[in-house]
């Protein structure tokens, strides 16, 4: 057992404390190593200098004059209406995450299968994500490089099936692209190609009567569309005098979607009764009063 | 609110807006200096932690009893973070504003403060907003892996990575400061 090694196993710890070690070999080495011992020292102090940092007086001030105000502030029942033009995003997103939820008496799933995809190509996603979040180059170029490695790595070792290894692939490709470019078309134009991918798995587990990879998959839908392809058609639909052909990209993106929302509904349709209550009222349907 | 929620450790009868005010007083500060890890900008974080509470009791009824309130909160104020950046393109992250919070503090002491968190601040300002929301969810909430997994919608070891990322970039900022 060497310092880097342990090292490493410190700096991922959820608690750095040698007392909860549950490796032998980690533990003596610990107790034989200063440098180490050291490292666990610079860690505590690092979060503890975080923990007692004081926050700006003005923080008890706002709260003050929050507090003030709340008397007039009267919780709402139901769902506020939205003000977002585009809540039919929004809305099939919802529903299909409730309908996810809802599916009963199904297939078991394939642990193994499901585990091994779920891990990586989540991670791939969330990194894309990360990346096409970040408007700062020199961000972006630290987010891909920091975990390119590490996840290459991991896609080698995973035991996945042809087309989530294609997909995985895919995703490794476009963090690449995203550390370099972030051209919102064309980010919203990569992210609608993952979302269209996740709607076929989506559907595919639905059919498979896959519970618990539906569920995963649809959040990972939701994500994909509310971080990756709604604000940067915001920033497009903003900006003015958009050329024809920014105007085509657009408009076969929103195409897309509609397309995705068209099948998530009729996804929604073939939903047992019992289900069809909840996904109203994630839809923002009045509920019928309590009898 | 639903019968049974908890502010923090204790139970209270469930009505009205005075209820509501108890969960400000006990889980305000938590969520500002959560907040203010992700924008370091004392204008936004108000803006942000206001806007929190609002959305938290325009939803109070779906909060399940029982749960941790203050993990409920700290994911809606994660997302009004990111919902304000999606608007705004972007909350840049500046190195945070710190002011010594205690008029009492002698000169030297302020001067540490400031120091130390004009460090603290650099470090963090290297990290993408997830390592920085990790980092803090962990240090300072003391929640685990996996709640902080749950929390940020990630997976347990992408969080356990954040935060393997966060400690190394934040000790090479502190050591090389210190050559």
């Amino acid at each position: 057992m060497d310092c880097p090694q342990v090292q490493d196993w410190l700096l991922r710890m959820e608690a750095v404390d040698p007392e909860r070690c549950s490796s032998p070999e980690h533990a003596e080495h610990l107790r034989i190593c200063t440098a180490c011992r050291g490292l666990i020292t610079e860690l505590a102090a690092l979060e503890q200098n975080w923990r007692e940092l004081p926050l700006p007086a003005s923080a008890l001030t706002a709260k003050s004059a929050f507090l003030s105000t709340l008397g007039s502030q009267a919780p709402r029942r139901g769902r506020a209406a939205s003000s977002s033009p585009r809540v039919w995003f929004r809305s099939a997103v919802a529903a299909s995450l409730l309908l996810a939820a809802s599916v009963s008496g199904l297939l078991m799933l394939d642990k193994s299968r499901a585990s091994a995809a779920a891990n990586v190509v989540e991670q791939l996603i969330d990194w894309n994500l990360e990346l096409a979040e970040n408007s700062s180059p020199t961000k972006r170029t630290n987010i891909y490089g920091d975990r390119v490695d590490h996840l290459r790595l991991e896609l080698a070792n995973a035991k996945l099936p042809g087309d989530d290894r294609a997909f995985a692939e895919q995703l490794l490709t476009n963090a690449s692209w995203l550390s370099q470019n972030d051209d919102p078309m064309s980010v919203a134009d990569r992210f609608t190609a993952v979302a269209d991918s996740l709607l076929d798995k989506i559907d595919a587990a639905r059919s498979d009567g896959n519970v618990k990879e539906l569920r995963r998959l649809t959040r990972l839908y939701a994500r994909v569309s509310e971080r990756g392809i709604e604000p940067k058609l915001e920033i497009v639909l903003a900006s003015k005098g958009l050329d024809f052909e920014h105007m085509r990209r657009l408009e076969k993106v929103i195409l897309k979607d509609d397309q995705r929302r068209q099948k998530l509904q009729a996804l929604l349709e073939r939903s047992p009764e019992a289900s069809r209550k909840e996904i109203k009222r994630a839809l923002g349907l009045p509920r019928k009063a309590n009898k | 609110m639903p019968a049974g929620t908890t502010t923090g450790d204790s139970e209270f009868p469930a009505d009205g807006s005075a209820d509501f005010a108890l969960v400000v007083e006990a889980h305000w500060t938590a969520v500002y200096r959560f907040l203010f890890s992700l924008s370091g900008n004392r204008h936004e974080t108000e803006d942000l932690t206001q806007e929190t509470f609002l959305r938290a009791l325009k939803r109070i009824d779906s909060f399940k009893p029982g749960t941790k309130m203050r993990s409920w909160l700290l994911r809606i104020a994660a997302n009004a973070c990111f919902d304000a950046r999606r608007k705004q393109k972007r909350i840049a992250f500046r190195a945070l504003d710190w002011e010594a919070a205690s008029p009492e503090a002698g000169p030297a002491h302020r001067l540490e403060i400031i120091e130390q968190s004009r460090l603290l601040g650099m470090a963090l300002e290297e990290l993408s907003d997830l390592t920085r929301m990790v980092f803090h969810l962990r240090a300072v909430e003391d929640l685990s892996f996996r709640e902080i997994a749950s929390l940020a919608e990630i997976t347990e070891e992408a969080a356990r990575w954040h935060m393997h990322h966060a400690r190394t970039r934040m000790l090479k900022r502190f050591s090389e400061k210190q050559v």
